[in-house]
């Protein structure tokens, strides 16, 4: 008597045990339609920005005939290498299309103002404004986007 | 504890509403700010063609770059609107899952 006793107990014990691990699990479960937030890839994309910015800056600081490609080639390969990174960067993340999208067309400008520079060795101060203006716009689409994956953004 | 089917696809209703009642203005707003900021964008080439800051070739090349940041700018008011779906699915499988657990008497 005793005995059964026991095993009734026993098995009373797993199907409890099976329970809690079933709302365990459960509650666990959650629907994942875009790429969690992350920080470094949000922190990499402030670096470009800053790094874009500054370049600007520099080249608006001198005069025009003073804009020769071979001043700025350093830091437009510097820059590349920055935003083929943040391409990477996002790309290698799954659910994550439209951040990578974003990120290859600020690396493509970037590619198209540097051939151009390069092609006609000058860079008019009209045209580095409204480039400037566009790349900085770009950047915070990609801040935006990447706050927007926050869990209670 | 019984689960109660009906109650429990109210209360999931209720939290997707309440999400996107919270997320839907971002969503709205993203949008609104996109298209705002192609339009000032606009405006400034004009401004610079008129200004001679930028000649006619260059006004072409600009519009171009511009079709690639408005595509941009899509792309982030995509990534908002589904993140705010994913929230308003997530906080309705909550609901669920916590019935569920009421049910099984944890």
């Amino acid at each position: 008597m005793k005995l059964i006793s026991g095993r009734s107990e026993s098995k009373s014990v797993r199907i409890a045990v099976l329970c809690i691990l079933l709302v365990l699990i459960i509650t666990s479960c959650s629907i994942q339609l875009i790429s969690p937030y992350n920080a470094e890839t949000q922190q990499a994309t402030f670096r470009c920005a800053s790094l874009v910015d500054r370049f600007y800056g520099t080249l608006l600081e001198a005069d025009e005939q003073n804009r020769q490609y071979s001043k700025f080639s350093d830091q437009y390969v510097a820059i590349e290498s920055e935003l083929n990174g943040l391409v990477l960067r996002n790309k290698v993340r799954s659910l994550n299309q439209d951040s990578t999208d974003i990120a290859e067309r600020i690396a493509k400008l970037w590619q198209k103002y540097k051939s151009r520079h390069k092609n006609d060795n000058t860079y008019s101060t009209g045209n580095a404004e409204l480039d400037r203006d566009r790349l900085a716009r770009m950047f915070g689409y990609a801040v935006r986007a990447e706050d927007a994956k926050k869990p209670n953004e | 504890m019984a689960f109660n089917t009906e109650q429990t696809e109210k209360q999931m209703m209720a939290a997707m509403q309440v999400v996107l009642a919270k997320e839907w203005p971002n969503v709205q707003s993203s949008m609104r700010k996109v298209i705002e900021e192609e339009r000032e964008a606009l405006a400034k080439i004009s401004l610079a063609y008129i200004s001679g800051s930028i000649t006619e070739a260059d006004v072409k090349r600009q519009l171009e770059d511009e079709r690639e940041a408005f595509e941009a700018g899509l792309s982030m008011t995509k990534v908002v609107s589904t993140a705010a779906k994913q929230k308003a699915v997530n906080a309705a499988l909550d609901v669920f899952w916590k019935a569920v657990s009421a049910a099984l008497g944890r």
